[in-house]
């Protein structure tokens, strides 16, 4: 509301210095006392070293009467006096309105007292006004934001000192920072301001006249600004977040334009899940603007060319974030003009993700290009070469990569290329009815600091030292879990991971798959559902093994340049993030907790080498104790080794395994009830060996067993399942004739019909961890002989649902005990009947973990878990 | 403001001896810390000299000097068995102050010399650049903006406003042209057009009549005054009071909306059609600027006709030597007459038999259609309809080329008829390159043609 007094502004001037040049900003002040709006002059002289000023003060104090009031202080910083003056301003006049900071070496322009009143009365809603940046002695003119944009405050303080500003912010207790005596305090003041819910806009008038000289309180405060910077940082953390930042992206800027098929359909998106609709006509409009202006007018960064189907076959697949975020990091690491991107199908069945495809003769499935890259095109056209741009291979220096996944039946050549639609999108722009706007200036003031449109894609990177930020959106009901692994295929690490993600989703959480390396993912089904989005970090030296060792564990040398903030700008938008044995990310989990992500590290097994040492993932996580919040282990014996080495007990907790694919309560039922019943007492015994064919698993053991019991039990019936993974040393035994390789065992349907067809499962290996191939066979009534290693005996009670013997002579005693359980039909019918049907269930795994969760992610309830969509892999 | 609020003040300590505080001038004691006395503090209007405290109390006093915003105030000890010291230190105090403050005058006095001294030297050389000036011709006026019409026409009705924000400084700003195609010719237009700055003021602008608007259509507006003040933004605003509709030419589409003219039926994506002009160095304008006057009311017309509302082109001559792509046609998407050149010469397209009578002036809007095309002549002629043969000299009735069109450039060519249109004539539209050089691309279009006639164009129809 417009008072029905005139309004009352008081201007503060801070003194410190300038004891000549505070008369020309004390003129200009009672040069516009007359228009009635600034009332009240007060100046704070903060010690300063003159005498001249507090002879000039008085001077101008016997002029200006009442008007003016002067406060000397002991040097305290400018904030201080700031803050001195706000106070005297706010105890002398009850009826203030609005105060205006002044610069001692400043002046008002004129008209600004009666701009003010105008300003206040016109723009209610505004809680401050800030002056364009009209400089005189180095003069110039720079543009000024229009209103206040929390994101672009973000990188770039918009707002001078110098501004008006209303009374309710002062009396919301926003101050200057006393600390702040080398700069930016200003900064600091209008962030808390705009914390509080305060918005800012431009006067778009001249309020005030700043002096500019080469050597000032700011160009020393650029000289700092690294220094600055950082404690701006810490203190605003509520800002300098990758999920707000990247959410304020979105609000006004968005990342990408996806253009997708002949017609050229457009969203536009930060995160692809969240587009806005929008037509070419209007991006063309959009764009040819910001070509025009571009410190005034946004265009997407990235236009991501798209064939049609493609797009919506990798959000179907979950994959569309990572192939934005792949795309988004090529063309920034590369310096490429445009990237390529095929869509391939996948053969085995396996998701993957494939680099440097070179520029190859076939067309494109999508296409990438910066907004840089295009504007180089569209300036100085040049028709032929554009013309071309759907001749294979692409007629400039570009690289591809592609996903390969199942269900992708691409088309045989029926629909429009990406290079065909980028070409088509490129010639319009070329002969857009707009281009004439090119070629004017559309705004006479000097950007100065102003943020070009493009580079607003970086600031939400400043929040991970510039590393390139997921394009996902967050919400205050869903709280976002990551699990990493360095490979995803097939393994028990994997599928402890799948069956904790599917628990957390159940609880309410959305869950994230981040796989830390090029390999591709094999997975069934089910291990995948859990999962929001399917996400990579593609670098082969992730898992190189080549870096520095602790404890005789080497890291991998990954983490070089632009690696490490790249990885943590894939993470930062997480709540939470369980590292499954991902030694790359351990290298940035750190920084990851210091901005606030929780970081949990899940170990399995402890690794010996060929002469028995131990090593591996859970010796560099030792290393890494400070950065994670939480440990998890598979086993209480592997919690309790990770104490012992170091671990505080408080940071951990035992996630003790459980089967590795569900299995519904019917199902359990049915299977107790055949092992209850069991086949011919004298049938020849099923034995049966799963898992990888390396020597950890005791491969040759395995051989001599085999052969041994095929000697002595002729009808004997002995399985092989799985296949070499890392070694391949199973090609080179010899194995007995009537061993039956099935190869890999794949789905839970067909896992469990194998184990309800054998009696024994042989488990020879040299270490362990608390395998699930255990768990699920005796869930299956099958009994089990496994070699004494890591937290075996937590599955197996001796002689009562199975049997561990000891490595030494490891092949002796399974040997005699499959001979004698041979001959007792009956102990193998008690101990199998003992354990078939019964299993410890993830739910009941998780319980602690949840709780531990739920303490530092409260979900707020009702979150009912959202059903994934499901995902086709065989 | 004046000094009546201003007093100065000395603080006084309580416990000071009463018959020393009695020598003190009455109006400038505070006494302190006393019941019914104030905090020593600093107050509008109010000028501290010192504050006279009790040596014993003295360093309280200083810390609570410091703490209420009187740092450094000086503070003078009394001691009841001295009384001549604090005397002699006020005294002291004063005249000191009386010292600086003298000096400060002569130094004022010196320094308003010296900047006087510099004002004259800054006279004289400004007076040399001025005479310098007159020298070049008295360069008044420079073209800080420029939109060319494209052919395009929008029309304002009655009690409408159209707004256009210019991408240029407010400051020094006096004249506008607009691009008013059918203007009537009367001065009771009901246009207002005006100057909007960034600090809200509308500065009207007062229509330069000079018989111009029938030649050319542009329509020059002035300020009182070249626009002074601090640089700032600033739009143009139209208001239109008038019964007829108003069609005003408009200019090159904008990406950006906000240069878009915005008003009740201009929903799209054009500026008006205008140029802007600059005071050089604060010069103003004659009221009646630099231009031919004419008698009011000589009964020309005014009336622009779009290209898809005169008759098909005919391809009327082209080199004899010519072998590749010539052409005349009209694309309708574009609304636009296409002439295309020969690189071995110009290429001429008639219009024929248009009724323009008593035709005096005909003025072609014209662009260079294509991006990459080559830099392009282009003119505009007329004769009376059936006069040029085939094979006549249709040279003879071309107006002055524009020479050297770039790709995607816009411009007007002008002709006055040489021989006396009575009723209907015969338009020539001719095109040529302005380089040898291959005549790929070489689209010459236009856009449309404004003429002045002596009887409006729709009773001439009728």
């Amino acid at each position: 509301m417009t008072p029905a007094r005139a309004w009352h502004v008081t201007v503060i001037i801070p003194v410190k210095g300038h004891p000549v040049l505070i008369d020309d900003a004390i003129a200009s002040v009672e040069r516009e006392l007359e228009a009635g709006v600034i009332r009240r002059l007060i100046v704070v002289e903060d010690g300063c070293a003159h005498d001249e000023t507090r002879r000039a003060l008085a001077s101008w104090q016997a002029l200006l009467g009442v008007s003016m009031m002067v406060l000397h202080t002991e040097n305290g910083g400018l904030s201080r006096a700031r803050n001195r003056g706000i106070a005297a301003a706010l105890e002398l006049d009850p009826d203030l309105d609005a105060i205006f900071l002044l610069d001692a070496d400043n002046m008002l322009a004129e008209g600004a007292g009666a701009r003010m009143g105008h300003l206040l009365s016109g723009w209610k809603e505004a809680d401050w006004f800030y002056p364009e940046f009209d400089f005189f002695g180095q003069n110039g003119q720079y543009i000024t934001e229009p209103k206040f944009d929390l994101l672009l405050a973000a990188e770039a303080n918009p707002c001078d000192a110098g501004s008006l500003i209303r009374r309710r912010v002062l009396d919301a207790g926003v101050r200057f920072d006393e600390e702040m005596r080398q700069g930016y305090e200003d900064w600091d003041f209008w962030l808390q301001a705009a914390r509080l819910g305060f918005q800012g806009r431009s006067a778009r008038q001249p309020l005030l006249h700043y002096r500019k000289r080469p050597v000032s309180m700011l160009s020393r405060s650029h000289a700092q600004d690294d220094e600055l910077r950082r404690y701006l940082h810490r203190k605003h953390d509520w800002l300098y977040r990758l999920p707000k930042l990247v959410a304020l992206e979105a609000e006004r800027f968005p990342r990408f334009a996806l253009i997708e098929g002949e017609a050229r359909k457009v969203t536009l998106c930060v995160d692809p899940l969240e587009p806005r609709g929008s037509d070419w006509r209007a991006l063309e409009r959009m764009i040819m603007a910001h070509l025009a202006d571009p410190h005034a007018n946004h265009a997407p960064v990235y236009l991501v060319f798209l064939r049609e189907g493609v797009a919506e076959h990798l959000t179907s697949m979950r994959l569309i974030h990572a192939m934005l975020w792949t795309c988004e990091r090529r063309v920034e690491r590369s310096g490429r003009d445009m990237e390529l991107f095929f869509l391939d199908h996948s053969d085995d069945g396996s998701l993957s993700l494939v680099t440097d495809g070179g520029n190859p003769e076939r067309p494109a499935d999508a296409i990438c290009l910066s907004i840089s890259a295009l504007e180089r095109m569209v300036r100085d056209p040049d028709e032929d070469w554009l013309r071309r741009l759907d001749s294979l291979p692409l007629p400039c220096e570009t690289e591809s990569w592609s996903i390969r996944c199942p269900h992708w039946l691409p088309e045989s050549g029926g629909s429009t290329s990406a290079a065909e639609i980028m070409r088509a999108a490129l010639l319009s722009l070329a002969r857009s009815p707009w281009r004439g706007a090119l070629t004017q200036e559309w705004n006479w003031r000097a950007p100065g600091g102003a943020i070009r449109r493009e580079r607003v894609v970086q600031i939400p990177r400043g929040a991970v030292e510039g590393g390139i930020a997921m394009p996902l959106l967050k919400h205050d009901d869903v709280r976002d879990i990551g699990i990493v692994l360095p490979i995803f295929s097939f393994g028990g690490v994997e599928k402890v991971a799948a069956n904790i993600a599917r628990e957390l989703r159940a609880e309410g959480y959305r869950l994230h798959l981040f796989v830390i390396s090029d390999r591709p993912v094999h997975a069934e089904p089910w291990a995948l559902e859990p999962f929001s989005t399917v996400n990579w970090l593609p670098d082969a030296d992730a898992l190189d093994w080549s870096g520095e060792e602790y404890l005789g564990t080497a890291e991998p040398a990954w983490g070089e340049g632009m690696q490490a903030p790249d990885l943590m700008g894939l993470l930062a938008s997480m709540d939470a993030v369980i590292n499954a044995h991902s030694a790359a990310l351990h290298k940035v989990a750190d920084g990851l907790r210091r901005r606030g992500v929780l970081m949990i590290d899940h170990e399995h097994l402890v690794e010996q080498s060929t002469y028995g040492r131990g090593y591996g993932p859970p010796h560099l996580a030792l290393a890494y104790e400070q950065a994670y919040d939480l440990f998890l282990t598979c086993s209480e014996t592997l919690r309790l080794w990770m104490h012992g080495n170091g671990i505080p007990a408080e940071k951990l907790i035992a996630v003790p395994n459980a089967p590795g694919y569900p299995m519904s309560p019917a199902e359990q039922r049915c299977i107790t009830g055949f092992r209850g019943n069991p086949h011919g007492r004298r049938a020849p015994l099923r034995v049966l060996f799963l898992g990888r064919f390396d020597r950890q698993k005791g491969i040759r053991r395995l051989c001599t067993i085999y052969n041994v019991l095929a000697e002595r039990l002729p009808q004997i019936d002995l399985t092989i399942a799985g296949r070499a993974v890392v070694e391949d040393q199973g090609q080179q035994l010899s194995w007995p004739p009537q061993v039956r390789f099935l190869g890999p065992v794949l789905g839970p349907e067909a896992l469990t019909r194998l184990l309800t067809q054998t009696d024994i499962l042989v488990l020879p290996s040299y270490f362990e961890g608390l395998p699930l191939s255990v768990l699920e066979a005796q869930r299956c009534g099958v009994v089990v002989l496994a070699a004494e290693a890591g937290a075996l005996h937590e599955a197996i009670d001796e002689g009562r649902t199975g049997f561990i013997v000891p490595q030494d002579e490891c092949e002796r005693h399974i040997i005699d005990r499959i001979l004698a359980l041979d001959r007792d039909r009956d102990l193998l019918a008690e101990i199998s009947a003992r354990t078939a049907g019964h299993s410890r269930t993830w739910r009941d795994a998780t319980a602690t973990l949840r709780g531990w969760l739920q303490e530092r992610l409260p979900l707020s309830p009702p979150v009912a878990a959202r059903q994934p969509r499901s995902l086709h892999l065989t | 403001m004046g000094a009546e609020g201003q007093n100065y003040a000395l603080f006084v300590d309580p416990d000071i001896p009463a018959d020393c505080r009695n020598l003190l001038p009455d109006g400038m004691v505070i006494l302190a810390d006393a019941e019914g006395g104030e905090e020593p503090a600093p107050a509008p209007g109010r000028s501290c000299l010192a504050a006279l405290v009790s040596p014993m109390n003295a360093p309280g006093w200083r810390l609570r000097l410091r703490e209420r915003g009187l740092a450094d105030l000086p503070v003078i000890e009394v001691d009841p068995a001295s009384p001549e010291r604090a005397s002699q230190n006020l005294f002291g105090l004063l005249s000191q102050r009386m010292l600086a403050a003298e000096r400060e005058l002569g130094e004022m006095r010196a320094a308003s010399a010296m900047l006087r001294r510099e004002g004259q030297s800054d006279k004289t050389r400004f007076r040399a650049i001025e005479s310098f000036l007159y020298a070049l011709g008295e360069p008044q006026i420079a073209r800080i903006l420029s939109w060319e019409p494209t052919g395009v026409i929008g029309h304002m009705t009655r009690d409408t406003v159209l707004l256009q924000r210019l991408p240029i400084d407010a400051v020094s700003i006096t004249a506008v042209d607009l691009w008013l195609p059918d203007l009537p010719r009367n001065r009771d237009l009901g246009l207002t057009v005006a100057v909007i700055d960034a600090n809200g003021e509308t500065l009207e602008m007062t229509e330069a009549y000079g018989g111009q608007e029938t030649r050319s259509g542009w329509v020059r507006y002035l300020l009182d005054a070249p626009l002074p003040g601090d640089p700032r933004n600033c739009s143009l605003m139209l208001r239109y009071t008038g019964a007829a509709r108003l069609a005003v030419g408009m200019g090159p589409r904008v990406p950006d909306p906000r240069f878009a003219a915005k008003g009740d039926g201009f929903d799209n994506d054009m500026v008006l059609a205008l140029r802007v002009w600059k005071a050089v160095a604060g010069a103003s304008l004659p009221d009646e600027p630099l231009v031919l006057h004419s008698p009011l009311g000589d009964g020309r017309h005014a009336r622009f006709l779009s290209a898809g509302e005169l008759p098909e082109p005919e391809l009327f001559a082209k080199p004899a030597s010519a072998t590749d792509y010539v052409t005349a046609d009209y694309w309708e998407n574009e609304d636009a007459i296409m002439v295309h050149p020969s690189r071995s010469g110009p290429v001429c397209a008639v219009l024929r038999d248009v009724a323009l009578p008593r035709l005096s002036h005909i003025t072609a809007v014209v662009t260079v259609g294509h991006p990459q095309a080559p830099n392009l002549n282009l003119a505009v002629g007329v004769a009376p309809a059936g006069l040029v043969g085939r094979d006549g000299f249709w040279q003879g009735r071309i107006g002055p080329w524009v020479h050297g069109l770039p790709a995607l450039g816009w411009a007007q060519a002008h002709c006055v008829p040489s021989e006396p249109i009575r009723d209907r004539a015969d338009i020539f539209l001719a095109a040529s390159l302005a380089h040898d050089g291959p005549n790929d691309l070489s689209w010459a279009l236009f856009r449309g043609l404004r003429v002045v006639t002596g009887a409006p164009l729709d009773e001439a129809e009728e």
